[in-house]
């Protein structure tokens, strides 16, 4: 990797990547909405599928909503380097004079951001549709839903771009995501659904996976996040 | 690539030492080997299912040597050999994934216990490689990527 002197700092670079994923989206809302509505049919077909109960709701509403932001975000981060290839301007970003890591976090952070988005409405959803009270674990279940999706947004950008570069990209980016987000998922639905139990205890040590899992992957996409957009 | 006789003999030589072999294996396994007392004859998968995920462990690991070797080198022969490790090792991980259930079944009563951590990761190692050698496969013949290496060499 040879690459010139960087005349504009990490940061920067990745901000105005960052602000360059919004303006993009903010234009024509296509993934948000669409990622939105797909979540909701998610979790609206679960509820018909199993029918549950308050009693049932606190038990699986945990691993509800969160296989239907999984599943959500595995739609939506595909585009956020497919839409580069119509007019091949990824090499175009590629070829600025900037640290390559800079365009992997600004697009991870883009989908960071649109995934909080989504959040917003299907929590509200769930809450409703499954009967479950959020108002009183709000604080901490703000923490681990934002922890949890930092895990799935630096993971899906990786991924993605690695997908984005083979046929079949839509189908492959699920068969690649969801197994490496295992881990990620196993603690989170374990914190939530301690949340959501009539104790509303938070288990710190689900809590510490999950860290420990944003810690590892993003660092991970930092070492080698260059590699991913090499020529 | 043209195949020199030498080969061809190197390749007869290994197919039927490895026959041979495997011969060996099945007849120790199988009938040379004495019956285990508790277990009995169910005992005798594991002359199978723990060598295959021993070979298993041993192809991933040549893997992710083979795939950091090429990171740092960048030569085509890692690359060589993180994607036929990783080929050799899944063969092995569908080996033990499949004979592991059928111990199972006898032994706890069941096929499959997601509560067993070493069944649940290696199921989710299999997946895993499974998405990479897909990946493999499907990566457009570009330039980019080379994190991967090209499809065929």
């Amino acid at each position: 990797m040879n690459r010139p002197a960087k005349s504009v700092s990490l940061t920067r670079a990745a901000a105005s990547v960052f602000a360059k994923e919004l303006r993009v989206e903010f234009r024509s809302f296509e993934i948000l909405t669409s990622t939105i509505i797909f979540a909701l049919i998610v979790v609206f077909v679960f509820s018909f599928a199993f029918n549950p109960s308050a009693a049932d709701s606190r038990r699986f509403g945990a691993g509800f909503l969160w296989i239907a932001l999984l599943f959500a975000s595995s739609l939506m981060l595909q585009p956020s380097f497919t839409r580069e290839r119509t007019n091949d301007t990824l090499a175009a970003l590629v070829l600025a004079p900037i640290d390559p890591f800079a365009i992997i976090a600004g697009k991870l952070f883009a989908n960071f951001f649109f995934l909080v988005l989504v959040e917003l409405v299907l929590l509200p959803a769930f809450s409703v549709l499954y009967n479950v009270s959020l108002l009183g674990i709000i604080g901490p279940l703000a923490g681990v839903m934002l922890l949890g999706t930092f895990g799935i947004a630096t993971v899906g950008t990786v991924f993605a771009a690695i997908a984005s570069q083979a046929r079949m990209r839509e189908l492959l980016l699920p068969l690649l995501l969801l197994p490496a987000l295992v881990p990620l998922l196993i603690a989170a639905v374990g914190a939530t659904m301690g949340l959501l139990s009539d104790s509303h205890e938070l288990p710190l040590a689900w809590v510490a996976v999950m860290v420990c899992f944003d810690i590892m992957f993003f660092t991970a996409a930092w070492l080698f996040g260059g590699y991913l957009l090499e020529e | 690539m043209s195949r020199s006789k030498e080969n061809i003999f190197g390749q007869a030589f290994a197919s039927i030492s490895v026959s041979v072999l495997i011969g060996f294996a099945i007849y120790g396994a199988l009938i040379w080997a004495p019956t285990e007392k508790t277990m009995g004859f169910l005992q005798r998968i594991f002359y199978f299912h723990a060598a295959s995920g021993e070979v298993m462990i041993l192809a991933f690991c040549a893997a992710f040597i083979g795939n950091v070797g090429y990171l740092i080198r960048r030569k085509i022969e890692w690359d060589w050999l993180a994607i036929s490790s990783v080929e050799v090792g899944l063969i092995f991980n569908t080996i033990s994934l499949v004979t592991g259930p059928i111990w199972a079944k006898p032994a706890w009563g069941i096929w499959w216990d997601w509560g067993d951590a070493r069944l649940t990761s290696t199921f989710v190692l299999w997946v895993l490689y499974i998405g990479y050698v897909i990946l493999r496969r499907m990566i457009e013949n570009k330039p980019y990527l080379t994190f991967f290496g090209p499809t065929k060499p």
